[in-house]
């Protein structure tokens, strides 16, 4: 069963608020406005709950994306002031958040609103399962996500779909504020409504301003939405009565089941007790019989290529199987840097190594023809033949994704057992045969521990598979992208988590950076002094409202300096100057945060030159 | 040096726990430097040797950790390795897989005879990364 993916509820939430004209409410009547208040409340307090989450002014920007942060940061800063302020007048009008099952005239407007809020609070629950956050603690990632999602590229597609979201409902206020007969004492009510409704705009307004600057993409927000609940699928191990298209489901599932193993530093502890050498052997070994999968995968696709007469992606095939051929080679490697050493612990098998099994199994029965396929099947097993593997040419990319899974997860693994060695290293837990040391006199011993020269060979070893299986992963990527297979979606992931965002994606071999460790989900939002507050026990509104003052005045002091640096660094290089664009940002009536000032702006249609509107 | 056919006759003549591990542990590192040479050669075996080298490379290390084995022991395959023979990848798995079934059923044996209970702890997972071997490089047997 497929897993619940953002795109499921962001979807839900549009077509919640998708109101015919016209139908919005009877007559708004006084209680037709508390109804739409109350709803519009559960709206605001989901949609700032959002805002909050973002972290364009303490997250990741490197000093390159000085100009990018000044503007996107402005964004989500306006945003969480104008939904703050929003908020505010709904709860000055005596608005009760309540749920859609209290709505009594069933006017669509205040249903649609209540099930929107509800599909955006699902939307966001679904972000936060790759997190843990502890009272008092640092918000964690917990899965491959989360680096994802807290990439300056999520982030500002998140605030891009919260500007959709109130450009949405925006009209509906300003529709329900337009006097009518029979509306006679709603007059504050209406005013109150209509503000509302500016400060929706307000928030689209914003955001707006900096997708023109540096716009979202469509392929951003294809991540966005492709992001699933943090809810690894249960371990499944082939029957043997598989389709191809089930085979390749199962590498795909297990790929990620490995990756969630795997996990990559810095949140592994200092040394990991799963680190033993039966497990390291297995992973090795099971990632050089995966990695020699994926080469007669390739291999076989490159002949169906050609038999269907696929010419553009028949050299393309041949070129990533010899990729795999040269990660075969260093995966084969660090199998040999392998039986050189041991761990203080032997034995263990970790989920790690019992999942890399797995892959080995799901890709081995994919690449042979025998459904019983075993790792331990032994010699002269037959591939399967192209024409089985992709019967119909629409097969090709289906197949293409498994593979592209596979290489990933076996870059991924590379990297995540290097650090694993390293860590057991500086534990002592890696050991020599004292009889393998030159020098050693200690004969009586058994084991000694590592010597320096021997933990680098053995890192380096695991290093080149891991640069090996990314350069086979890079040149699958090109063909994904080509075939328009599904797995384009780890491209998009991976170049989120570059460090850098100066240039577009680039799908080239070979270029593929590793993401920075330091750029890790722990160096995610720290706690803002209202959090740290309320952490304490603080409960007096005073004390919060002057805990929100710091970190608005904080936020406002990085981002000012953050636009500092980018002039001089833009003025420095003079390539192009900001200036312009600067008086723009400071004249722009949402850069004061006033939202009666908005009016004025939406009305203006973006100049040629500029992105498209942000629009779905 | 010793000729690498003397493996299987050291393994068949070693009399005494202590020889007989000393023998299955020069057995081990002889399948391992063999399976690692030979491991590339044939893309068919090509999984079956990388596999069933990670088993020797485990079953040697158990046997390591059996107290009665003498150290440090005889290194007595040391340089056989290239000239093992000069078959096909096949004929050589098939020879390796005939010396795992031997070095399994030495180990089986001392599994059940040693007095020492880490001894036969560590000499019955030799015997099945022996018999992984067997398994990888003739295919599973019944």
């Amino acid at each position: 069963m497929a897993r619940a993916v953002f795109g499921d509820f962001a979807r839900a939430v549009e077509s919640h608020l998708d109101v015919p004209a016209g139908t919005a409410v009877r007559g708004g009547s006084g209680q037709e406005f508390a109804e739409v208040n109350g709803a519009l409340l559960r709206i605001t307090e989901v949609m700032a709950r959002y805002a909050s989450d973002v972290s364009l002014v303490s997250g990741d920007y490197l000093p390159g994306d000085r100009s990018r942060l000044a503007v996107w940061a402005r964004a989500a800063i306006e945003a969480r002031e104008a939904l703050g302020h929003a908020d505010e007048l709904l709860r000055e009008s005596g608005a009760s958040p309540g749920n859609e099952n209290k709505t009594v005239t069933g006017t669509s407007l205040p249903r649609g609103l209540h099930a929107a809020a509800a599909s955006m609070t699902a939307a966001r629950d679904l972000l936060q399962t790759h997190f843990t956050s502890e009272p008092g603690s640092v918000r964690q990632g917990r899965s491959e996500w989360a680096l994802v999602i807290t990439s300056p590229t999520v982030t500002r597609t998140l605030l891009g779909e919260i500007a959709i979201w109130a450009r949405h409902i925006a009209p509906q206020l300003s529709d329900l504020a337009v006097a009518r007969p029979g509306m006679r004492g709603t007059g504050e009510a209406r005013r109150r409504m209509e503000t509302v409704g500016h400060c929706l705009w307000s928030v689209h307004a914003a955001v707006q301003a900096a997708h023109q600057h540096d716009p979202v993409s469509a392929d951003d927000r294809r991540l966005l939405h492709a992001i699933p609940v943090n809810m690894p699928q249960p371990r499944c191990v082939p029957d043997g009565t598989e389709t191809i298209g089930d085979l390749c489901a199962g590498i795909i599932s297990t790929a990620e089941r490995v990756r969630h193993a795997a996990p990559i530093p810095p949140r592994q502890p200092a040394w990991d007790p799963g680190l033993t050498i039966t497990s390291l052997r297995q992973v090795a070994a099971t990632g050089t019989a995966t990695s020699h999968h994926c080469r007669i995968l390739l291999r076989a696709l490159a002949a169906r290529a050609s038999q269907a007469g696929h010419d553009q992606i028949g050299p393309g095939l041949l070129e990533s199987a010899a990729a795999a051929t040269q990660a075969r080679a260093r995966w084969l490697h660090a199998v040999g840097a392998v039986d050189q050493v041991t761990t203080d612990v032997r034995r263990f098998v970790s989920a790690e190594a019992t999942e890399a099994g797995d892959l080995a199994l799901w890709t081995g029965r994919l690449a042979y023809d025998d459904p019983r396929w075993q790792l331990s099947s032994g010699p002269s097993q037959p591939a399967r033949a192209p024409e089985a593997l992709a019967a119909e040419p629409d097969d090709i990319p289906v197949v293409l994704a498994a593979i592209h899974h596979a290489a990933e997860t076996l870059r991924h693994l590379a990297r995540a057992d290097q650090h694993q060695i390293r860590a057991a290293a500086d534990a002592g837990r890696i050991l020599v045969p004292t009889r393998s040391l030159p020098e050693s006199d200690d004969v009586a011993r058994r084991y000694s521990t590592a010597p320096p020269s021997r933990i680098s060979q053995l890192i380096a070893a695991y290093q080149d598979a891991g640069t090996a299986s990314a350069q086979t992963t890079a040149a699958i990527a090109d063909l994904a992208e080509t075939v328009r297979a599904p797995s384009r979606i780890l491209t998009l992931a991976r170049a989120a988590t570059r460090p850098t965002r100066d240039s577009a994606p680039s799908f080239s071999r070979g270029s593929l950076p590793e993401p920075a460790l330091t750029r890790s989900a722990s160096a995610a939002p720290e706690h803002t002094t209202a959090e740290l507050l309320r952490h304490i026990g603080a409960t007096s509104p005073d004390l919060l409202r002057r805990g929100s003052e710091i970190d608005r005045a904080r936020e406002r002091l990085i981002l000012d300096a953050a636009q500092e640096q980018a002039l001089d660094h833009t003025h420095h290089n003079s390539a192009r100057s900001l200036g312009p664009e600067k008086d723009a940002l400071s004249s722009h009536p949402v850069a004061r945060a006033d939202p009666r000032a908005v009016a004025a702006t939406i009305g203006q249609a973006p100049r040629q030159s500029e992105p498209p509107e942000f629009e779905p | 040096m010793s000729n690498p056919h003397s493996i299987p006759e050291r393994l068949q003549g070693a009399t005494g726990l202590k020889a007989v591990l000393a023998a299955a542990y020069d057995a081990f590192e002889f399948l391992l430097a063999v399976i690692r040479a030979h491991q590339d050669l044939d893309e068919d075996l090509f999984t079956a040797f990388v596999m069933s080298g990670a088993c020797a490379a485990d079953g040697r290390d158990a046997l390591t950790a059996a107290p009665s084995l003498p150290w440090p022991p005889p290194v007595e395959q040391a340089g056989a390795v290239n000239d093992f023979r000069s078959g096909s990848a096949g004929e050589i798995a098939a020879d390796l897989a005939a010396l795992s079934q031997q070095l399994a059923t030495r180990l089986r044996d001392a599994a059940t005879t040693a007095p020492d209970s880490r001894d036969r702890a560590e000499c019955a997972e030799a015997a099945q990364c022996a018999i992984g071997i067997r398994d990888l490089l003739a295919g599973r047997m019944p």
